[in-house]
């Protein structure tokens, strides 16, 4: 293939306290695809996606391309302060992205919006996960690293972050995701597979 | 970067305004401690005026200690830390304002009253300047010396004890030039207020870096 990658992890080895947790993988990221990281509880998914952020060691190659110095994250934590209102939040993001754009759009996507002035804390848990993608958003980074972003979610916000997802590859813009649910939402032919052991 | 330092300043401040558990419960606590004391001592005015600095540095101390417990503590947990960490924002600037605004809301009120508990514990009024740089150039201190504990303390079971014990051994020596301090004060030696304050340029150039470094390793 030789279409221009967005990431490209070539041989990629992990270990960790003497154990090894995936060896030599390999795999491309493009502009408008997903990759699928599949494996069961404790097989290093998570353990991979902060392997190509670079917060891990590793050995092996992660290839960025070049403009791209930032990933967008959503992990099992969802980085939110449990003090913020919904509205402090969302202002503190947006300054640090420098997003110029109002936050109020993003809150309707979600339903959030009545609850603007809510502290994080009253939210439910797939109330905060849509806060973690409205700052996602707002970061708008070409490359969105996702852990678990759909599980524990009802239907409908399921579809939603699905949605946001395919939103984003459609706009160029590339996701390494580990989920085994909901494959069957993407076109077969942007999805790419990985299976950790 | 000088609005990115703001905006997170900023942000501590409300943390901290807002947690009754960061700030308001160490307040509180000195307050207590300074309190229980003259009920310890009984009649005993004159030991009471003896050890009236001494009781009140110690106060500081043990509401130092409470309030270090909630440093980085939300950040790490929440996952907060981790993806300030993704999106490459500096860690200077996380570690730097987060000791401004804990010695802001922990030591400086104390600085501030500690003239009026010196009073209170029957202490005499000539040692309430001494008293009161004493803890400027001291309280600081605890806040910088904490800061690498607790990074490093981070993900522990036990967080809290370990904290305390760790944490004393660099106390104590802020707690003894910080008491001699007071009572040298007055025949014009200041020794220990120069000592307290070659402590306190070292520790602001270096502590922050090595909790900087600690903070980057408990992420992995």
């Amino acid at each position: 293939m030789s279409k221009e990658y967005l990431l490209k992890v070539k041989n990629l080895s992990c270990e960790r306290n003497y154990k090894i947790i995936f060896n030599k993988l390999s795999f491309n990221l493009y502009p408008r695809n997903i990759v699928f990281i599949d494996g069961n509880n404790g097989s290093g998914k998570t353990t991979l996606l902060l392997c190509v952020s670079n917060i891990l060691t590793y050995s092996g190659e992660v290839l960025i391309k070049k403009g791209i110095d930032n990933f967008g994250y959503v992990g099992h934590r969802n980085g939110l302060y449990d003090t913020q209102t919904v509205d402090s939040f969302l202002y503190f993001w947006k300054n640090i992205y420098n997003y110029k754009k109002s936050y109020h759009s993003i809150l309707e996507y979600f339903n959030l919006s009545r609850f603007i002035d809510v502290p994080v804390s009253s939210l439910s848990f797939g109330q905060k996960k849509k806060l973690s993608f409205a700052r996602l958003i707002m970061m708008k980074s070409k490359v969105w690293l996702l852990d678990e972003p759909i599980s524990g979610l009802d239907k409908k916000t399921k579809k939603i972050i699905l949605k946001l997802i395919q939103e984003h590859l459609s706009l160029g813009g590339g996701a390494l995701a580990t989920s085994h649910e909901r494959l069957s939402y993407f076109d077969k032919k942007k999805v790419t597979r990985v299976k950790i052991d | 970067m000088i609005k990115l330092f703001f905006l997170f300043l900023l942000k501590d401040f409300k943390s901290y305004l807002l947690d009754s558990n960061k700030s308001w419960f160490a307040i509180s606590f000195f307050l207590l401690c300074v309190l229980i004391f003259p009920l310890t001592y009984g009649s005993s005015v004159d030991l009471l005026k003896k050890t009236a600095i001494a009781s009140i540095w110690i106060c500081a101390l043990f509401s130092n200690l409470i309030s270090l417990e909630s440093l980085f503590k939300e950040d790490y947990q929440n996952g907060v830390l981790l993806q300030y960490r993704i999106n490459k924002i500096p860690f200077s600037i996380i570690v730097i304002t987060k000791c401004i605004s804990h010695w802001v809301f922990t030591g400086l009120p104390i600085i501030f009253f500690s003239p009026f508990f010196l009073i209170f514990l029957s202490g005499s009024s000539s040692d309430a300047l001494g008293l009161f740089f004493s803890l400027l150039f001291g309280t600081p201190l605890f806040s910088l010396l904490g800061m690498p504990i607790a990074a490093l303390t981070l993900g522990a079971t036990a967080r809290g004890p370990l904290l305390i014990f760790l944490s004393i051994p660099f106390f104590l020596p802020i707690i003894i030039f910080g008491v001699l301090g007071v009572n040298s004060f007055n025949s014009g030696s200041y020794s220990e207020y120069y000592l307290l304050c070659a402590i306190l340029s070292i520790s602001i150039v270096i502590l922050p870096y090595i909790t900087i470094k600690i903070l980057q390793e408990s992420l992995k």
